[in-house]
């Protein structure tokens, strides 16, 4: 009898423990999974490197800005006024490793595109932007980390004096 | 159209000639009521009527009506080297131009006229910037970037280019479906209406009540739109 109310009270104790630990909703474990600093800045000697995740920009598998993406993208451009208007632009997408290479790569040209013609669209002059779209390699394969390929997905915004 | 150009013909023939070389030109700036025709030919010339001024200074060619006349002065330019070096075209008041087979480099269009601008058969515009109440045609483009800065009037251009800049503001109509781009970014507001063709990506940024039409279904596209703004995608 006694051994079944020890028992009784383990099970209960577990029970409860469960239910303290199970602390996120699913909506809210996908939102732990999303990017958390959504644009990076960079300086070094001869460039300004403005890194923005493309989970946080694009809706999956297309060229489509979300909603949402205008504030980081407005972030990025006040970092381009914020600097001299002699500089390059180069705008460089990388894609996930998943699928048919030349079609990540036509993908992410057309991201490379969508980030350009928001510039553009505020003011940049299209003879400064310079647009690139990059597929994945064969080592980024070999990366068995899911946010390791969520840090490949992303869109580099480079500002480099002309040479 | 042909009229028009036998008109220039007789035009030749009958009026007063300018001393003015025509080659190696690299702007022309048309002021009051002008209709100028500019054209290729074997002799480098003018013909035009009285109550205009035609003034070169260096590489810039000034044509402007005198304070004399109140109509239309139509003036007519040949040039030998077919207008190789011309860059920018600049017209005013309620000046027109047409021009027909002319090969300049890189050519910007500007107008704040309300009169019309026709260029057939000139391919390397590169820039069409329209502020006045005018229309301009541009027919076939093949420059590999071509740029519509339009806040008034009409615009209608044909050709084919790698990228195609559309500005659209005021109560501009811009008709580039006659354009085969492989890209367009497209920048509307206001009341602007603007049709477009392209076919790998299309990126129209639009607001207040501007309205692009796309004639063909783009592998890519980025709608950004507020406001009542709308792309509308129509089989061509």
């Amino acid at each position: 009898m006694e051994k079944l109310n020890l028992k009784s009270i383990a099970l209960l104790l577990g029970t409860a423990l469960l239910t303290a630990c199970q602390v996120y909703t699913p909506e809210e474990a996908y939102q732990s999974l999303q990017p958390v600093q959504k644009i990076k800045v960079m300086d070094s000697y001869n460039q300004t490197l403005i890194v923005l995740q493309s989970s946080a920009l694009f809706s999956p598998g297309t060229a489509q800005l979300k909603p949402g993406s205008r504030d980081i993208l407005q972030d990025a451009m006040d970092v381009i006024e914020g600097l001299s208007s002699n500089l390059n632009i180069t705008v460089t997408a990388y894609g996930v490793p998943v699928g048919n290479k030349d079609a990540v790569k036509k993908l992410s040209e057309a991201q490379a595109q969508s980030v350009a013609a928001f510039f553009w669209a505020k003011g940049v002059d299209m003879k400064r932007i310079k647009i690139e779209g990059k597929s994945y390699t064969d080592a980024d394969l070999q990366s068995e980390s899911v946010k390791a390929s969520m840090m490949q997905y992303r869109v580099e915004v480079s500002l480099q004096a002309r040479s | 159209m042909k009229l028009r150009w036998i008109f220039v013909y007789s035009l030749v023939m009958s009026s007063v000639v300018a001393n003015v070389s025509f080659e190696g030109i690299s702007q022309v700036d048309v002021k009051g009521a002008v209709q100028l025709y500019l054209q290729k030919q074997d002799r480098s010339m003018s013909s035009e009527q009285l109550g205009v001024v035609i003034d070169r200074v260096g590489s810039k060619l000034m044509i402007k009506t005198d304070f004399s006349s109140n109509k239309p002065v139509k003036v007519a330019i040949f040039a030998k080297d077919a207008f190789a070096n011309l860059q920018h075209l600049n017209v005013h008041g309620s000046s027109s131009v047409y021009s027909s087979n002319i090969k300049p480099g890189s050519l910007h269009v500007y107008s704040d006229s309300s009169g019309s601008i026709q260029l057939t058969q000139v391919s390397n515009v590169a820039r069409i910037e329209s502020e006045g109440s005018g229309s301009i045609e541009a027919y076939w483009i093949t420059s590999p970037h071509l740029e519509l800065v339009i806040s008034n009037g009409k615009v209608k251009v044909g050709g084919q280019v790698q990228r195609l800049f559309m500005t659209g503001s005021g109560k501009s109509k811009v008709d580039a479906s006659g354009v085969v781009a492989e890209s367009a970014w497209i920048s509307a507001k206001d009341e602007s209406f603007l049709k477009v063709r392209a076919t790998n990506f299309i990126s129209m940024e639009g607001s207040q009540d501007a309205l692009v039409e796309s004639y063909r279904d783009a592998k890519f596209v980025n709608e950004v739109t507020r406001d009542g703004s709308a792309l509308i995608h129509v089989r061509g």
